[in-house]
């Protein structure tokens, strides 16, 4: 009787290296003969290895190799009645590669189990080992006892091929380091799925494949899954490369605990969405200008403009405390860093009545917990805390820093980042070209510092923050449009918070947010005689308590205050506000001055249910009461939003299970804003004004395609009541009144792929109209920012070996002008006190400037190593270099008009180094 | 209280700023500092801010260097507008005899010539609601609208609040565009108590010599004594003399590769009239403020480095490098250089001089 197994095999490999598990690597095939033949040792049967779970540590680990195989003797009363059998083993393998116990795993009877365990124990291996040295393994083996089929009378000649291999190997992305381990999964054609497994040099291997197409998926614990397709040919071995990534690609913005939304619409912008769309140069807060409902700021301006609304009916918060301004001069980049935001989530419109004293949007940031994570070689994560992380990056505009990890106290950790630009050194040259005397060229800081300290129930945090831009020069050839905006000029922004932020489950039904900052905002700006400095002392506090009352209801109650003292000095002539013909140069005109120091004070009360009668509805009606000492009035804003799954994405009865969801979504709500400084200061305004009001509706749907397509849609309409607006008076100046009111209409879509693996995109397009009346009596006049139109498409896919490539393109109606009064008027007088002209204006805001289209280009590159991680992108702005218009220029004496064009083509080249 | 807006207004000012340093960098118009029309260079008020009651002459520095060579000007003035709502001149338009009557001569025929005169109202301060702070100085505001017209100054209707209300029509009843047909306004402030002086200027200097400074009024009369005791340039023979106001032309107009001649009108800083102190802002910021001051070029050939150029900055002081570089053209010929000096109150003056380009 001759038996053989038909192949041994390593079955399911738990291997045991110290206290880390291992995953076999041997590829699986088919039998090599049917019926009782054994078939040697060399065609040991290979089953697939179990995935890896998530905590697996890998590449590291080389597995223990079969040298040396011993034939089992078949037992003789099975072979005599024809009996067959496996036998699944645990061997331990000691440093030498001895195999020191055999231990039969399901005992199967008739003399096998004894049979298999007496030759293993003969078997010798290779060591396994770990970062290359010898460990002691424990291994799962399946020993086959087949019987051998009669020979044949005369063998057929062999039939021609019908089948085909495929086989390849799998590596780290940013290096040739072999992955071992990662679990290759076939979708055969009729649907069936077959997995193998790689061993340690990465190598895989599937034989005997039906010709066609397969969908392969290759994963492996701590690296981005791939999927794709490969041709089986008849006859043939198609052999394919696959590099995964590591799924930790620096500091992690995650985003914790996901709630569903309080509002109708939340956007929230993924880490790697952050970092990859082309023309921010990576920065966080410039991507939010690539969502819906977000119109594209005049060149250079950094101004956020959110449905309709202007850029100061929009507020940004960091966790809960207001920044006074959200980029640095120019729209440059954000004042807070991307490296330290765990999340942003910008809401367009009808938001919670947390959020008030706003009409426009909110963008609510959140700063990161540091991160103490460790990784592994390569980058691979590890469920073990504790370690430090640093970066260093340099662009074209600035240069940053960070350190963060572990404080010696039981979970307290540190972040400490700074930032400063460079601006200064290729910009003083050119402004100094240009006749410009520059005494503190731009230049810009941030700097944050966070101690945290997080348990699995509650956050405590203390942070440390601001910025800081100045420029400072003198121009000796004033503008002979307005001679007086010469000699010297200053400009500074600046802001610093101490903040404290503490989250906690006061018990299972019972949930506290509190946050309280303090801090300074200071804005300066002189010219000559002209001068204006603002000095305010900012304290906030929000207090939110969560009470779940019952099964789908839960109430969220809280105060939000604002204690502001201020002191403000303006020296200026009365500025026209946007809308109203021009008033003449400034030269010549005579300062007036307001001083005043004071406090301000801005308490506010909320609370929202959060009613979810059925597992898809949830209504969520919310009311906060604000009031203003300032003006002496109370504002009551009654909010109301619902969403109903009529489609529920993900069933509770069945997690694994994902339909595709549908999901309507409404809202309407009153928000009010109290009116600026300047509008009620005795000097330059009118005391008594009430808040400017808007009443938001939206009405929206959001349908999956796929697990990773999903369109949103969503209507919304802004009634603008009881808006500031101004009338001249006969003391020479200006009374404000409630008389202003306007609306916005408009329609978003986001057809949005998810990110994956190797792709992310979307196409938001935004379609809306905003027009402005000052009063009953006047004309209605669209307003400065309206946008007609605002496409936007943009993709990033990552190519492999550390490469990623990413476009932007943005299509979007030209901002607004106002252009001269036509001939045969004339288009401006002879302003001669000043030497210059003044332009006289036709209908405000009544010219549209031609399309704006804009094409983006990234390139990164990652290279990835032992221990630490460099990586280098090139960012470039305006590919094909479009003369895009952004404003009308005007000869001297405004007979002549041309387009003034933006930014010309600019490349940005960014290193950076992170371990 | 919400800062919203000045913050935001912070964010446009860098922006704003920056068009402001690389001034150059927008489409290529001819500078404003280089004649080819019909051109108001300045109007200058003896009085710049006057008293209450006060009579205050205004005369009006203008040049036509359009091709069509002594084509008759004529030059407009209207009735004051005494403190408009906002001060917003426009407002003025609403007055229908702003000009006078346009068709029939008399009373109320617009005043022509170089010069015209107001009157101050007494009660242009008074009548005025004071300043809720104290330390802004109650004032009154008298704007002057004025037209230079190479045709026939007609009245028209406004299309705009803002419409100007009377226009220039040539022979054929056409309307004049802005080459041919110029408007404008000053203004005369009132402040209780609070005076200003035009700056003082006394000569002018090419490459750093003197040269002699021309008459500026289009009156014959004037132009006669004017003329009297300023030597003729166009007799200077540049062959063989080393007149200062010799300069030799360029290749091409506007060729910056050419030699600059160092253009600086003479102003002594220490003048009386050139260290006035700003009282409103004095007042508003309790320290001694000067005056924002700067000079505009103008040349009917040729050009300037810098159309303007300051000359004090309120906080800083006096700029000793106001002067400017001017570029020769291409043809030879007589050339005219102004320099009009402004302060921010009103103020104005101006020194100009004959050079010839061979």
């Amino acid at each position: 009787m001759v038996f053989a197994p038909r192949r041994v095999s390593l079955l399911v490999v738990l291997a045991v290296l110290a206290r880390a598990r291992l995953v076999s690597a041997q590829a699986a095939a088919a039998p090599a003969g049917a019926g009782a033949v054994p078939s040697g040792a060399s065609g040991a049967i290979v089953k697939p290895a179990e995935p890896a779970r998530a905590d697996t540590k890998k590449p590291v680990i080389v597995l223990p190799e079969l040298t040396h195989f011993e034939h089992a003797e078949y037992p003789p009363a099975a072979e005599k009645t024809g009996l067959q059998a496996d036998v699944v083993l645990k061997l331990t393998i000691d440093r030498n590669g001895t195999v020191t116990k055999a231990e039969s795993m399901n005992p199967v009877g008739n003399g096998f189990d004894e049979a298999a365990q007496a030759a293993a124990l003969k078997f010798t291996f290779t060591p396994a080992t770990r970062d290359g040295v010898p460990v002691p393994v424990v291994i799962q083996y399946k020993y086959s006892f087949t019987l051998s089929a009669p020979p044949a009378a005369e063998a057929p000649p062999p039939p021609p091929p019908s089948v085909g291999n495929l086989s390849g190997v799998v590596r780290l992305s940013e290096s040739n380091t072999p992955l071992a381990g990662a679990a290759i999964t076939f979708t055969l054609p009729d649907g069936t799925k077959e997995q193998v497994i790689t061993d340690e040099a990465g190598h895989w291997q599937v034989a005997n494949l039906a010709p066609g197409r397969y969908k392969v998926h290759v994963e492996s614990p701590g690296f981005q899954a791939v999927d794709n397709q490969e041709d089986v040919v008849v006859g043939e071995e198609t052999n394919a490369v696959y590099r995964l990534a590591p799924l930790s690609s620096g500091i992690e913005i995650t985003v914790q605990g996901e709630r569903p939304p309080r509002e109708v619409t939340r956007r929230t912008i993924e880490r790697r969405e952050i970092e990859r769309i082309p023309g921010t140069s990576g920065d966080a807060l410039r991507s939010l200008q690539s969502l819906p409902g977000v119109a594209r700021p005049p060149g250079l301006a950094g101004l956020l403009i959110v449905r309709g609304s202007s850029p100061n009916d929009t507020q940004v918060y960091a966790d809960g405390t207001l920044l006074p301004l959200i980029y640095h001069f120019g729209g440059l980049s954000s004042v807070v860093p991307t490296e330290l935001l765990d999340k942003i989530d910008f809401y367009p419109g009808n938001f919670s009545a947390k959020y008030g004293r706003v009409q426009g949007g909110i963008v609510d940031v959140s700063l990161r917990s540091p991160d103490t994570q460790c990784v592994g070689d390569y980058g691979v994560p590890t469920d073990k805390k504790g370690c430090f992380h640093g970066m260093a990056q340099v662009d074209l505009i600035d240069g940053r820093v960070m350190l963060q990890g572990p404080l010696p106290a039981k979970d307290w950790s540190f972040a400490i980042a700074g930032r400063r630009s460079w601006v200064d050194l290729w910009l003083k040259p050119v402004l100094e070209s240009a006749g410009s005397n520059v005494t503190a060229a731009p230049v810009y800081y941030d700097y944050q510092v966070i101690v945290d300290h997080k348990t699995s129930s509650s956050r405590f945090s203390l942070r440390a923050y601001g910025s800081d831009d100045k420029f400072r020069i003198i121009v000796t050839d004033p503008a002979a449009q307005d001679p007086a905006f010469g000699g010297a000029l200053s400009f500074g922004t600046s802001f610093y918070r101490a903040q404290m932020l503490y989250q906690t489950d006061l018990s299972p039904s019972v949930s506290l947010d509190s946050m309280v900052s303090v801090g300074k905002n200071n804005a300066g700006f002189s010219i000559g005689n002209f001068l204006f400095s603002l000095n305010t002392y900012p304290i906030y506090g929000r207090s939110e308590f969560g009470f779940k009352v019952a099964s789908g209801v839960k109430v969220n109650a809280g105060l939000d205050f604002l204690i502001a003292p201020y002191d403000v000095t303006v020296r200026f002539p009365q500025p026209p506000r946007p809308g109203e013909p021009d008033p003449g140069p400034f030269a010549s005109r005579p300062p007036q001055e307001s001083h005043e120091t004071s406090t301000s004070f801005r308490p506010a009360w909320y609370g929202e249910a959060e009613l979810q009668p059925s597992s898809r509805l949830r209504i969520i009606p919310g009311v906060r009461v604000d009031y203003s000492r300032d003006t002496g009035h109370t504002d009551f804003s009654p909010r109301l939003v619902a969403r109903d799954d009529l489609v529920k994405g993900q069933r509770p009865d069945d997690p694994d299970e994902h339909r595709l969801r549908t999901t309507l979504k409404a809202g309407a709500g009153v928000f009010y804003q109290p009116p600026e400084y300047q509008e009620t200061n005795l000097v330059f305004g009118t005391p008594g004004l009430l808040s400017n009001r808007a009443i938001h509706y939206s009405l929206g749907v959001e349908q999956e395609f796929t697990r990773q397509v999903e369109l949103s849609l969503e209507g919304f309409y802004k009634d603008l009541t009881r808006q500031v607006a101004r009338a001249p008076n006969a003391e020479g100046s200006f009374t404000y009144n409630n008389y202003g009111t306007g609306s916005v209409v408009g329609l978003e879509a986001l057809l949005k792929y998810k990110p994956d693996a190797r792709f992310f995109g979307w196409i938001a397009y935004t379609l809306s109209r905003s027009v402005r009346r000052d009063a009953p009596d006047l004309p209605q006049y669209l307003f400065q920012y309206d946008q007609t139109h605002n496409l936007i498409i943009l993709g990033s896919y990552r190519l492999g070996r550390g490469w990623e490539f990413g476009g932007r393109f943005r299509i979007v109606s030209g901002s607004l002008d106002t252009a001269s009064l036509p001939p045969p008027a004339l288009p401006a007088l002879y302003a001669a006190d000043s030497g210059a002209y003044s332009q006289l204006q036709g209908k405000p805001f009544s010219t549209r400037l031609p399309l704006f289209h804009q094409l983006d280009l990234r390139v990164d590159k990652r290279w990835q190593f032992r221990t630490w991680r460099f990586s280098s992108y090139l960012d470039i702005q305006n590919v094909y270099n479009n003369a895009a218009v952004e404003g009308l220029s005007y000869n001297y004496n405004f007979s002549k008009r041309s387009y003034q064009t933006g930014i010309p083509i600019i490349p940005s080249i960014g290193l950076r180094g992170e371990f | 209280m919400r800062f919203s807006k000045a913050f935001a207004l912070a964010s446009l000012a860098f922006p704003g700023l920056l068009s402001v340093c690389l001034l150059g960098c927008g489409p290529d118009f001819d500078p404003p500092s280089e004649l080819h029309t019909l051109r108001v260079l300045a109007v200058q008020k003896d009085k710049p801010y006057a008293q209450p009651g006060a009579k205050v002459n205004l005369q009006m520095l203008w040049e036509d260097a359009s091709p069509n060579v002594g084509r008759p000007v004529t030059i407009a003035w209207s009735a004051p507008c005494f403190d408009p709502e906002g001060d917003l001149y426009y407002l003025c338009f609403t007055n229908k005899n702003l000009f006078g009557d346009m068709t029939s001569p008399g009373e109320n025929t617009p005043r022509l010539g170089n010069t015209t005169q107001i009157t101050v109202l007494d009660d242009i301060i008074s009548s005025r609601t004071p300043p809720s702070q104290a330390s802004n100085a109650p004032y009154g505001i008298a704007y002057v609208f004025f037209a230079a017209c190479a045709g026939t100054l007609t009245a028209v209707a406004p299309t705009a609040q803002t419409s100007f209300p009377i226009g220039c029509k040539d022979a054929d009843g056409n309307l004049l565009g802005s080459d041919d047909f110029v408007a404008g306004y000053t203004s005369v402030y009132s402040f209780d108590g609070f005076s200003n002086n035009n700056p003082a200027i006394s000569g002018f200097e090419i490459a750093e010599k003197s040269l002699p400074i021309d008459a500026f009024c289009q009156d014959a009369d004037c132009i006669a004594q004017a003329s009297s005791s300023i030597p003729d340039p166009s007799t200077i023979d540049c062959d063989t003399g080393d007149d200062p106001r010799c300069i030799p032309t360029c290749a091409a107009d506007g060729d910056r590769s050419c030699k600059g001649w160092s253009v600086h009108p003479v102003l002594d800083k220490t003048a009386k009239e050139n260290q006035d102190t700003d009282e409103v802002s004095t007042k508003l910021v309790g320290r001694t403020l000067g005056e924002q001051m700067w000079i505009n070029y103008y040349t009917d050939a040729g050009g300037f480095k810098s159309p303007v150029r300051l000359l004090n900055d309120a906080t800083t002081g006096w700029n000793d490098d106001y002067g400017t570089d001017f570029y020769a053209p291409k043809n030879p010929g007589m050339v005219r250089i102004w320099g009009v000096v402004h302060d921010n109150r009103g103020g104005t003056s101006w020194a100009g001089t004959t050079l010839k380009v061979h």
